[in-house]
């Protein structure tokens, strides 16, 4: 009972995910999820602009500062200020430049928001047992940084 | 240290797992003293919400004593009795600065995979699934609080443990259905559950001004809590019939603020109930709106419906027609509880807002799963399973 439920669970949120993934794409198809027309992505952060790229970017985007090209841009009414970044034609990123530029932009955002990026791990757990489902979730939040409609 | 792990749908074990260190220098560590159950855990357990990993901690509502700070902490010492906020909110973001917590943008580690369901992320959460940050839960001896100059409160001397544990979550959400509902003095307002939530939002839409406060349930021993503790009227579902009676005690116009706090496991003796029971079972909706909708009926025109009960997908025959052509006003959060907890700790000393009375149950750790298998089944008169470690 146990394991035929779980199983019927996990293909079911699988397939449950798809499907939202599939719906979020498709409506990324014409507002960003690294399928902007042009590369761009983009944060709004609460703050002072000056102070943001006063002597360089929070480190996490300073490091990719070469390869990318930023814009940054008051927010509306009391929202702070936009970071739109996108990387440049033919720069090196890796194999995924989408995910190296999601994962920049949240943390200094939080970096210049809060003063720190935060850890999540090592937390504590019980035994992770192996299965199918267990994968998908370790692989989505590995690459959670890179990953979503950033 | 010892935890309650999920280890699998409707499977809890309590294992020995590595203590919580600081890890952030906002961090602080607390000893949990006590730590409950919570309807929404269900959905967890039950596997209605996928990003689930064994091992995981479960437990989102404590209260404990800071026993180590971080460096940058300035609110907090060892030795501090504290009530932690479940949701983890950095405090400096947009969402925070307008208290809007659990929609805050730092708290959750793992904003891609609910921006993948949802469209945006909210914040994070203590033992809610790797969706919302996979944080370690706080059935546990141990927890590690980030942020905790936001999060963390220290809780005045004349409340009690057992009653202040409940600031963390239940008393917060609850109070968020009438504040951000928008209950005014004279008003009538239904609440749709009378398990821990539902009676501090009944209790919350009281002490807002509220005239009459109808909670509706089928558990009679929590509807006699509804009436002796909380000062509300009630309404078992089984025995009335809900829309008739509620249209009845208002002269025909309906609650104007109704408050769900049920979510996505809803029972009802209506048909619709079989029809979202089967189309869930089948995974061809992941949430049972049972509650929402007849909510959405029974609310007057131009009123409004709030909805605290955690959903997670999608739902079918959503009255979306009642929603517009009656021109109600339909709210939802997740507990914005950093916006509340100060004031709600003063209401608790002053008497005002009792909520001892929902831990029918207080057992040690060790028999947590006993705990949540007699919480699930409401076995015993069971409001909510306390654990002590």
């Amino acid at each position: 009972m146990g394991v035929k439920t779980a199983v019927t669970v996990g293909v079911a949120g699988v397939a449950v995910g798809l499907v939202a993934r599939t719906l979020v794409r498709e409506k990324g198809d014409s507002v960003g999820d690294g399928r902007h027309p042009e590369g761009w992505k983009a944060v709004t952060i609460l703050g002072d602009a000056t102070e943001f790229s006063d002597g360089g970017y929070p480190a996490p985007l300073e490091r990719l500062r070469d390869v990318l090209e930023v814009q940054i841009d008051p927010a509306p009414g009391d929202k702070g200020f936009e970071v739109h970044a996108r990387v440049r034609d033919g720069a090196d990123v890796g194999d995924d430049p989408g995910q190296a530029l999601r994962a920049a932009l949240r943390d200094a955002k939080q970096l210049f928001e809060t003063g720190e990026v935060l850890r999540a791990t090592p937390r504590p757990h019980g035994h992770r047992s192996v299965s199918l489902l267990g994968a998908v979730v370790d692989k989505a939040e590995d690459e959670e940084k890179g990953e979503g409609v950033l | 240290m010892k935890a309650l792990c999920w280890t699998g749908v409707n499977e809890l074990e309590v294992e020995n797992v590595d203590d919580p260190g600081i890890l952030n220098d906002q961090d602080i560590i607390v000893r949990v003293l006590l730590t409950t159950t919570c309807g929404s855990d269900l959905h967890l357990l039950g596997g209605y919400v996928p990003t689930m990993r064994a091992g995981d901690v479960l437990g989102h509502e404590f209260i404990g004593e800071v026993v180590e700070t971080g460096p940058a902490v300035t609110k907090h010492r060892v030795g501090d009795r504290v009530v932690v906020c479940s949701f983890i909110s950095c405090g400096k973001c947009w969402y925070c600065r307008n208290e809007l917590y659990s929609l805050c943008d730092n708290g959750n580690p793992n904003a891609g995979i609910p921006e993948m369901l949802w469209g945006q992320a909210p914040g994070g959460c203590y033992g809610y699934s790797h969706a919302l940050g996979g944080w370690a839960g706080s059935h546990a001896e141990y927890v590690r609080v980030p942020y905790a100059d936001q999060g963390a409160f220290t809780v005045p001397e004349g409340v009690s443990t057992e009653r202040a544990l409940f600031a963390s979550d239940a008393a917060p959400t609850g109070w968020m259905g009438p504040d951000l509902g928008g209950v005014r003095p004279g008003d009538t307002v239904a609440v749709w559950g009378a398990g821990g939530v539902g009676q501090m939002a009944a209790r919350g839409a009281l002490l807002l001004g509220a005239e009459r406060v109808v909670v509706i349930d089928r558990y009679q021993e929590r509807l006699a809590q509804v009436e002796s503790v909380i000062g509300a009227e009630t309404m078992n579902y089984e025995t009335s019939e809900v829309l008739g009676e509620l249209r009845e005690l208002t002269g025909g116009r309906g609650p104007d603020v109704c408050i769900e706090a049920v979510g996505m496991e809803a029972h009802s003796d209506r048909i619709d109930f079989a029809y979202d029971q089967i189309k869930q079972q089948l995974r061809l909706q992941t949430d049972r709106p049972t509650a929402v909708r007849e909510a959405i009926f029974a609310a007057r025109k131009g009123g409004s419906v709030f909805v605290l009960g955690v959903f997670g997908g999608f739902v079918d025959k959503f009255p979306l027609g009642a929603v517009m052509n009656k021109g109600l006003t339909l709210r939802s959060a997740q507990q914005h509880g950093h916006r509340y907890i100060p004031m709600l700790l003063e209401r608790m000393a002053r008497d005002e807002l009792v909520t001892e009375h929902l831990a029918t149950h207080t057992m040690p750790p060790e028999e947590a799963p006993q705990g949540y298998a007699m919480f699930k089944k409401k076995t015993d008169g069971c409001v909510r399973a306390v654990f002590q470690p």
